[in-house]
């Protein structure tokens, strides 16, 4: 039960994205397809979920001093292996993500979480609250995807489902139109969070 | 004071074998699959092109295929292959800056005579309608059997065996493509007697 509520908070209440407001420029640059914003979760999530249990399970000797150098170390080992992976198993997606693979080294979603979380509990609990953000991450980033890709392209994960008479609305494929469909998100989750009476 | 320096070599100490221990993790998975992500099906199929060897399309079936023909001598940004069959050509895969993004360019060396057997553009991401036109075939014809002896040369109009023609609007791009390989010769001239070497030293 313990966990399943660490997995909900991970999920809803400290959603990585929507309600930290973490990571919103990789968020915003992989949602132009599908498929790629479910690889880049996916990556992210593998990153968060093995640096926090690394990290919970070395708390009592990483030095308090060093310890953004230590998370770092982490992260980056992680990241590394998981692009090599990436790249020897789906060349095509590892090009589509580009540079964002390297850069989430610097992704606040998995610094935040090793800091926030992972430093101060056991790596059972680390390991389900970076699964639960990881989620929470996955599930904007596809929402975002999802919306983005059918409205500039009429497709979702390549295949076409918009009938034959919809014309594609081409800004969604651009910047700005990543920044209208999160702003409409965004006013949507705090407009439903106001309404089930939870303060922002 | 004592009891600060103890704890600070302590820590040193700590981030010294995490750093030892993330290493050795990197560089066991570097060897476990490195490999394979430095060569992409379309380098493989590439390589299939200018030498007209017959690759499979399946891409472990590629991969295998590729590592039947060739051995693996150097790796970083220029990677360099010899030919199983014939230790005089030379497979290379070089990257470079180009005008907006990396250019990723293939091409096979023949050792012996000093010429470029063939090149291809494996990944570019250029001014669309002008440097992109490194991508087509009629920049690539230009480098079928070019003599490469002391590097190559971009010239507006082709003169002598080792010059190619820039395209019209892409000087950049082009002088990007002759920085690539004329770099990779120059790596692959120190490889390939590196390795002259060593064989005539070992009985």
């Amino acid at each position: 039960m313990r966990y399943l509520r660490i997995l909900w908070e991970g999920l809803i209440p400290n959603n990585p994205v929507f309600i930290l407001a973490l990571g919103l420029c990789s968020t915003l640059a992989v949602t132009l397809k599908v498929e790629n914003a479910f690889f880049m979760a996916v990556m992210v999530g593998i990153t968060t979920i093995f640096s926090s249990v690394i990290v919970a399970a070395l708390r009592y000797y990483i030095p308090f001093r060093y310890r953004l150098l230590s998370y770092m170390l982490i992260i980056v080992t992680v990241v590394i292996a998981v692009e090599q992976i990436l790249r020897a198993l789906f060349p095509d997606v590892a090009r589509a993500l580009g540079p964002y693979v390297g850069l989430i080294v610097t992704n606040c979603v998995v610094m935040g979480r090793l800091e926030a979380y992972a430093a101060s509990h056991r790596p059972g609990e680390a390991f389900v609250d970076a699964l639960g953000v990881a989620m929470g991450y996955a599930t904007v980033l596809l929402t975002i995807a999802s919306i983005r890709e059918f409205l500039g392209n009429g497709t979702l994960w390549g295949l076409q489902v918009a009938p034959d008479f919809y014309i594609p609305c081409r800004v969604f494929n651009s910047p700005p139109g990543a920044f209208i469909v999160f702003a409409a998100l965004l006013f949507a989750v705090n407009w439903l969070r106001a309404f089930a009476g939870r303060d922002s | 004071m004592n009891a600060k320096l103890t704890g600070f070599v302590s820590e040193v100490k700590f981030m010294l074998v995490l750093a030892t221990l993330c290493a050795l993790l990197l560089l066991i998975t570097r060897a476990g699959i490195g490999a394979r992500a430095d060569l992409s099906v379309a380098a493989i199929a590439a390589a299939g092109q200018i030498c007209s060897l017959e690759m499979p399309e399946e891409p472990t079936a590629a991969a295998a295929a590729f590592n039947q023909y060739f051995t693996l001598r150097s790796r970083g940004r220029i990677q360099l292959w010899q030919r199983n069959a014939n230790a005089g050509l030379w497979l290379c895969q070089a990257r470079g800056a180009g005008m907006w993004a990396e250019i990723a360019l293939m091409f096979a060396y023949d050792c012996t005579h000093r010429r470029i057997i063939g090149m291809r553009v494996l990944e570019q991401n250029e001014t669309a309608g002008l440097g992109d036109r490194i991508g087509e075939d009629a920049f690539f014809e230009q480098f079928d059997d070019m003599e490469a002896a002391s590097g190559i040369e971009m010239k507006a109009i082709r003169i002598r065996a080792n010059q190619f023609d820039a395209v019209s609007g892409a000087t950049i791009t082009s002088r990007a493509v002759e920085t690539i390989i004329n770099r990779a010769l120059r790596h692959l001239d120190q490889v390939a007697s590196a390795l002259r070497v060593r064989v005539e030293v070992r009985p």
